[in-house]
């Protein structure tokens, strides 16, 4: 049912359904108003339908009656008519399990219940005298006759699926086993004894009576298909439980308390050895699963019950999962050898180990993760889920995020310490425009500048940018058209295999690199050889962000940014942020009604904070950006050269000749590789350089 | 499982919130007989409904605007069916761990009921330690002393009660009332009506991402 077939894109979505599911349902959407089974058809099929109208004092509980479709307005009916639709839809990529399709049925009911609040308020002048009858509350009726309708229609697939989905198979595989131990508790002589059960009634008349009452009563809780009202038939279980022991008590008076309810329940389930072909591990997890509880609202009382029913239910079933024969008192010796032989060891593995019914959710719990990356886009759409976070849950997150500052930082040191040397940077006059948001940015300009002047760069470096140096490879096509002067930078890397998961941060930081270039331009006007270079380098640092993601699973700016992007996207503001190709003709990079983003930004997101490349920055011109590096300076020089240098440094010369007596020709430059391509002793030849320029200029120092 | 309400009434809000209450205790110390002496005011008159004892509800007014309702789950006292109470006290949040004076092995099952409830149930769970029987004071086994010391010592409510004769039945369950809390259930349903509201304006984003 939920299974995608393979489909044709040409097929319109009622074609699909037509050629993909059996033919005897989809009739049901053939005709509006034929999209439910019919009054007749639904109490043929469920037994728990009587032909007679409910008192209208009746509660829910006691209601056999059930209101058909007919009875749902035409606009609730059309919109589970389009639920039922979208669920024959081949839409998934392979088949949901059943706790999965519950998930869909709850939403749904979530949603369904708030169309009928609406529609009963609308409704409700005229229909106000039938509010005081429980079942003629309109939203009370409709959420039960939506609930029947829904798992009528799927009850073959919900209850007995067969699409080979493994929770379902181990669901029904405990199921099974569960049906075969009760089988083997049957053949055992379990008395009232060996279950704690102190009642002054005769044992076998109790047993008698169990066939003609109590048996026929769990036929229709096992016919029933609407969960609300499995619960209902459940409480006459347990009413006709009640009755029955009043009726053979020998005193006038039985306290019917849990001490009674939960064990006479285990002995009726042990008993009637029909009832392991009843499917009670479904029937438990279908009504968990499937069960409407908008049915209930106004009736806590009636609530109450049912859940209380469905608890003691829950309990027998998990003392019978996990019974052995020493917890009944019974000698394994004695019940032996009343079993075939080649049934013992069977025997033996159900009556002495227990199953463990709880073994469903922890599955569930197991698989949950692997299921989660279908789930993922919506969950990465809440923003909100970093903040439930628990702080320990940050640590991992913090330390690949130190990690990167220190890579950064170490790299960055060795920059600035050389191009706080470069005379024509200092030689720009300093203005009073600073603004501390932008701090960050600065820093990145004024590492990217420095590079620019110290290292000149072959001009073939724009398709040097490789799929693994930048994060910005194979989302990138999404944006080759818009005209941004990185098109054809990004075209290169088209041909590269797309990263999978790696696809939001991909885009992000793809995106980054194109502000970064062409604000770089707006405002340096830098030679071209430098852009080419900012771009090199920025696409380095992005490629070593890239390499501790798997460390930093969701902890680096990147994969933050994966967080928030299509979120903000849905909320209208992702263009404001990241997204590149919209520089020129927006705004949205100076838009600060959108903090929350750029607040939840991790650290490093520093490096490559696009949002700080707004028209506030270009308005700051020159002048403001060397101010800023100016700053910047003074922390590079007590950085990497101790606070001793500093009086030194505040006193360097301008001399730009400084610099020119390096020479060039002794700095390996590693074939221009991207930074994450380095290997050691490349980084260990780096170092070299970085001590060269040093000792170069502390020679003119000095 | 609690539902509250608050409904303007006039001038003054009446105040309505509903708990669920769990009843633990050793079989025959008089769980049931003491919720049905709360709920029926009587002691042996046959029951009403059809679950027996076994689930009730009953209200109690602690002021002239607040109700609380009282939904009462009962549990098998018996020692094989003890790792199953954990499923009937989920989301309880009060508890009546009832014991019988006259039998000092019940003090005991009592003790653990409440260790079980502090490691498993619902933070912040009202936990009553209730002695019954009083009425038969000149057959008790455990001195109040002892039990309220032990009440003491892990800050629970402590009562005595017969339900025979309804002594002190009704004023065990006002003073549960009163150290439930009401304003944070209050609250919380405050809450669910916003969220409620939210659902009927938001589009459903989530809901077409799963489906994707």
């Amino acid at each position: 049912m939920f299974h995608t077939p393979p489909t044709k894109d040409s097929w319109q979505p009622d074609t699909s359904v037509k050629f993909s599911y059996d033919a005897e349902q989809s009739d049901v959407l053939d005709d509006t108003q034929h999209t439910a089974v019919s009054s007749q058809s639904l109490s043929d099929k469920s037994p728990a339908i009587g032909s007679e109208r409910r008192d209208s004092n009746e509660r829910i509980v006691n209601s056999v009656q059930v209101t058909s479709k007919e009875e749902l307005p035409a606009s609730l009916l059309r919109h589970l008519q389009d639920f039922i639709k979208s669920l024959r839809e081949p839409r998934y990529a392979k088949p949901l399990a059943t706790f999965e399709i519950a998930e869909l049925f709850q939403r749904f009911y979530t949603d369904f219940n708030i169309k009928t609040n609406d529609f009963t308020h609308s409704e409700k002048r005229v229909e106000l005298k039938e509010l005081d009858k429980p079942l003629n509350n309109p939203s009370c009726k409709y959420n039960l006759i939506v609930e029947r309708l829904l798992c009528e229609k799927f009850y073959s697939s919900l209850m007995f699926p067969k699409k080979g989905v493994p929770i379902d198979e181990f669901e029904k595989k405990l199921d099974k086993d569960f049906g075969i131990k009760l089988a083997y508790l049957n053949s055992l002589d379990i008395k009232f004894e060996n279950l704690d059960i102190h009642l002054d009634i005769d044992e076998d008349l109790f047993l008698d009576n169990l066939n003609g009452r109590i048996l026929p009563q769990l036929e229709i809780f096992t016919a029933e298909r609407s969960p609300t009202l499995k619960l209902k038939h459940l409480s006459q279980v347990h009413a006709e439980i009640d009755k029955l022991i009043r009726e053979l008590s020998k005193n006038t008076f039985h306290e019917i308390n849990t001490d009674i309810y939960l064990p006479i329940l285990i002995y009726v389930f042990i008993k009637l050895g029909d009832l392991r072909t009843h499917a009670l591990i479904t029937q438990f997890e279908f009504i968990k699963r499937f069960r409407n509880d908008y049915i209930y609202d106004g009736n806590d009382d009636e609530k109450g019950q049912l859940l209380y029913v469905f608890t003691n239910f829950e309990a027998s079933l998990s003392y019978l999962a996990s019974v052995t024969l020493d917890n009944l008192n019974i000698s394994l010796d004695e019940s032996i050898c009343k079993v075939p032989e080649e049934s013992r060891d069977q025997f033996l593995e159900f009556l002495t180990k227990p199953l463990v019914l709880e073994s469903i959710e922890e599955e569930i719990k197991k698989i949950r993760p692997i299921l989660s990356p279908s789930h993922q886009p919506s969950f990465l759409l809440d923003s909100s889920r970093f903040s439930l976070l628990a702080p320990s849950e940050f640590l991992p997150l913090y330390h690949a995020d130190q990690g990167i500052r220190n890579i950064s930082n170490a790299v960055d040191s060795s920059i600035k310490s050389i191009i706080g040397r470069v005379s024509w940077l200092n030689s720009i006059g300093t203005t009073d425009n600073h603004d501390p948001i932008l701090e960050s940015t600065r820093q990145q300009m004024e590492e990217n500048l420095a590079i620019q002047s110290t290292v000149s760069l072959p001009k073939v470096e724009e398709s040097r940018i490789t799929p693994t140096s930048s994060i910005s490879t194979s989302d990138s096509r999404h944006h080759v058209h818009t005209g941004s002067d990185l098109s054809l930078q990004l075209s290169s890397h088209l041909d590269q295999p797309e990263t999978g998961e790696d696809l939001g941060a991909s885009t992000i930081t793809s995106t980054t690199l194109v502000r970064t270039r062409s604000q770089t331009d707006s405002i340096v006007s830098s030679p071209n050889a430098q852009d080419k270079f900012i771009n090199k380098f920025t696409s380095s640092m992005s490629g070593v962000m890239k390499n501790f993601r798997p460390v930093s699973a969701s902890s680096s700016s990147s994969s933050l940014n994966v967080h928030l992007e299509p979120n903000a996207s849905n909320n209208g503001v992702s263009q404001n942020t990241i997204t590149p190709f919209n520089t020129g003709s927006n705004g949205q990079s100076g838009d600060k009604s959108k903090p929350s983003l750029n607040k939840m930004r991790s650290r490093t997101t520093s490096l490559i904070n696009t949002g700080l490349f707004n028209q506030e920055y270009s308005k700051m011109g020159k002048a403001g950006l060397l101010n800023s590096i100016e700053n910047a300076f003074e922390n590079v020089k007590n950085r990497s050269r101790g606070s001793s240098l500093s009086d030194h440094f505040q006193n360097r010369s301008e001399d730009p000749q400084k610099f020119a007596n390096i020479d060039i020709s002794k700095l390996d430059r590693f074939g221009n590789k991207p930074f994450e391509q380095l290997t050691v002793s490349e980084l260990s030849q780096m170092y070299q350089n970085y001590q060269y320029i040093l000792s170069m200029l502390n020679k003119e120092d000095s | 499982m609690s539902s509250n309400t608050a409904t303007e009434h006039g001038q003054s809000a009446m105040r309505f919130a509903q708990f669920k209450l769990v009843l633990l205790g050793e079989s025959a110390v008089g769980k049931s007989s003491i919720v049905h002496r709360f709920v029926k005011d009587s002691f042996t008159d046959s029951r009403e409904s059809t679950i027996g004892a076994a689930f009730l509800t009953q209200t109690i007014q602690i002021d002239a605007n607040t109700t609380v309702k009282f939904e009462i789950w009962d549990t098998a006292g018996q020692e094989r069916y003890r790792s199953l109470a954990s499923m009937y006290y989920r989301n309880a949040q009060a508890a009546l761990v009832v014991f019988d004076i006259t039998q000092e092995s019940s003090l005991d099952k009592a003790k653990y009921w409440i260790k079980e409830l502090q490691k498993q149930a619902s933070s912040g769970i009202v936990i009553a330690l209730v002695g019954n029987k009083l009425d038969l004071e000149e057959e008790r086994k455990i001195s109040k002393d002892e039990a309220q010391a032990f009440a003491n010592e892990l800050g629970l409510m402590y009562a005595e009660v017969s339900a025979k004769t309804g002594e002190k039945v009704k004023d065990c369950f006002k003073d549960i009332a009163l150290k439930l809390p009401l304003e944070e259930k209050l609250s919380q349903q405050g809450q669910r009506r916003r969220r409620t509201v939210d659902l009927n304006q938001r589009p459903s984003t989530n809901e077409q991402q799963c489906a994707c």
